[in-house]
């Protein structure tokens, strides 16, 4: 329990008929950087509304933060986040104003957040613009300045919906390799939002697949394409007008299991990820033009892909 | 409660409004013609004719005998310029601070709805009562700061126009100094609550203006015409009556903590 960051039990949230979210349960162990994934309207937000008690859960056994009861120490408890959603900033007041105000609403006193709203203005590189008004940003500049408003009370845990939203990709890398220093360096944990697998699957040591308001698969990035991908396959590159004498491939190697022709690819299933140096080196003796062989490794994308595409 | 979370909410709508020329514009616009020139054109034109002093005159002579006591001893002149700017013009210095705390107030809550800005604030560790605080206070404050800023220029304005008639320092009354400092400010705060109130509940500024000015204004025509008659009356019943609306403020600020449902707000949202 002492290493539990967040933790729900049985929460459930209605807005009328609908089912934002339906009886989800997780927990996230302290420093780690856990990624919520879901289509648009799969109740991601309303999660992070939910576990940061700004609505009120339908059905609700327990939901701990930091080991705190989340409705009975709802002070303590904002006192210890930072949370950034889809929200807007302060458009006629200057970036460093944005990020004192926050920090002296979380209780710092004015040299305190004025040193704090320095180094964060610093370490997103806006410390050039600190007196502009937030209106002449650009989405990517108010995207960081957003983040640095949810890190001004140099939070426990750091709620952050769909934080790559607007950034270019190079705003975006570096974005992600200040989530990973941070959390390394210290013992923050990450609640990230996001659509961008490819990124969750570099920053997340956990991940959830929510969809239409329930969990479909929890575990980390590895642990989630395992479960779903469980057949091994390898991808055979011809030359044109080559193909493959399958009869006799399947004759002559037993741990083959499947095969797929088409034009000048092969798709070949084996029995197991050690069969796969077998195969090469069988292909290898064939006299046959061969540009590739490569195995199949599925990523979290396509494991998203496959359990949101699941009925 | 932790004044440092109100203040910084306070200062943070002050300076938004301040950058706002919409609003800043109507805020020193209304003052100038209810202060300035309105109380201007009428002490000269009661200086220089007789049948306004008259007409005016009439009136007077059927207003209660207490009131008639108060002005005995001056000429015709200086009972019509008395009479206008002690007593008729008392109403106005209500109506500057609830115009302008009506047009911040209105944009407190619904404003930052507008702007998708409240989200934010509602995930940090400010109270409810904090929040609504420094909400009320960011609209009261500028609201005080202007009518008192637009009393000394009254006074001014007054003295100075009237000083051929009177020969004197005549304003401002013992009374007065209670209205500005003790009546104006209590029920200024209960239109604010009010308004606040309203913000709080709709989506956005202009739905918050249009409610707002149809349930405060019957409020502060009735408070003005009551104004007026509290003017004739002893400072005692105006410092008890100024007791009533700060009992009234209590009892609506209180009214909306408990009423303030973050969940409902965020609804607003999306």
């Amino acid at each position: 329990m002492k290493n539990i960051a967040i933790e729900a039990c049985h929460i459930s949230k209605s807005f009328g008929n609908i089912a934002a979210l339906d009886d989800i349960s997780f927990s996230i162990q302290k420093g780690d950087v856990f990624g919520l994934l879901g289509p648009n309207g799969a109740g991601k937000t309303t999660a992070v509304r939910l576990l940061n008690g700004l609505i009120k859960p339908t059905e609700i056994e327990t939901i701990s933060i930091l080991g705190l009861d989340l409705q009975k120490n709802i002070q303590d408890i904002r006192q210890r986040v930072g949370v950034l959603t889809d929200t807007n900033l302060y458009e006629r007041l200057s970036a460093i104003d944005n990020l004192l105000i926050f920090g002296m609403l979380y209780g710092l006193s004015h040299k305190e957040s004025s040193q704090r709203a320095e180094h964060l203005l610093e370490q997103f590189e806006l410390s050039d613009r600190a007196s502009s008004k937030v209106e002449t940003f650009s989405k990517g500049m108010k995207q960081k300045l957003s983040i640095a408003r949810a890190l001004i009370s140099d939070p426990e845990i750091v709620y952050l919906d769909e934080p790559t939203a607007g950034l270019d990709p190079e705003a975006s890398h570096e974005l992600l390799q200040y989530i990973i220093k941070v959390s390394s360096d210290s013992s923050k944990t990450f609640f990230i939002t996001s659509h961008r697998l490819e990124e969750m699957e570099s920053i997340c040591d956990t991940v959830a697949i929510l969809d239409r308001g329930r969990i479909k698969a929890f575990g980390s990035p590895h642990d989630l394409v395992n479960q779903v991908f469980k057949d091994h396959w390898v991808t055979v590159t011809l030359g044109n007008g080559t193909r493959l004498n399958i009869s006799l491939l399947k004759l002559e190697l037993s741990f083959v299991q499947d095969i797929e022709q088409s034009n000048n690819e092969v798709k070949i299933k084996v029995d197991d990820r050690a069969s796969i140096p077998k195969l090469i080196r069988y292909l290898g003796k064939l006299d046959t033009d061969i540009y590739s062989i490569a195995e199949d490794v599925p990523n979290l994308q396509d494991a998203y892909l496959a359990i949101v595409k699941e009925k | 409660m932790n004044w440092q979370r109100v203040f910084t909410i306070t200062r943070k709508d002050i300076k938004e409004v301040a950058s706002t020329g919409q609003i800043i514009a109507p805020m020193v616009i209304i003052p100038l013609v209810l202060i300035g020139i309105i109380p201007a054109i009428a002490i000269v034109s009661l200086r220089f004719s007789e049948t306004g002093t008259i007409s005016l005159l009439k009136a007077i002579e059927k207003l209660p005998p207490t009131l008639m006591q108060q002005l005995a001893g001056y000429t015709g002149n200086q009972k019509a310029i008395y009479f206008i700017t002690v007593y008729i013009l008392a109403s106005f210095f209500l109506i500057i601070p609830i115009m302008v705390s009506t047009l911040i107030s209105a944009n407190s809550f619904a404003g930052e709805k507008e702007r998708k800005t409240l989200e934010g604030i509602l995930y940090t560790p400010i109270t409810d009562l904090e929040l609504i605080t420094g909400k009320v206070l960011a609209s009261f404050i500028p609201a005080m700061a202007i009518s008192l800023l637009s009393f000394f220029v009254y006074s001014v304005v007054v003295n100075a126009l009237a000083y051929p008639v009177f020969m004197t320092i005549y304003f401002p009354t013992f009374n007065w100094w209670i209205l500005m400092l003790w009546l104006v400010p209590t029920v200024s705060f209960l239109v604010i609550s009010l308004v606040v109130l309203i913000s709080a509940k709709v989506r956005g500024y202009q739905e918050a203006n249009s409610i707002a000015g149809a349930i405060v204004l019957p409020i502060v025509l009735v408070t003005i015409g009551q104004v007026t008659g509290v003017m004739y009356l002893s400072a005692k019943i105006i410092l008890l009556t100024g007791l009533l609306f700060l009992v009234a403020d209590a009892l609506l600020l209180r009214f909306i903590t408990k009423s303030f449902h973050r969940d409902r707000l965020i609804v607003y949202i999306r």
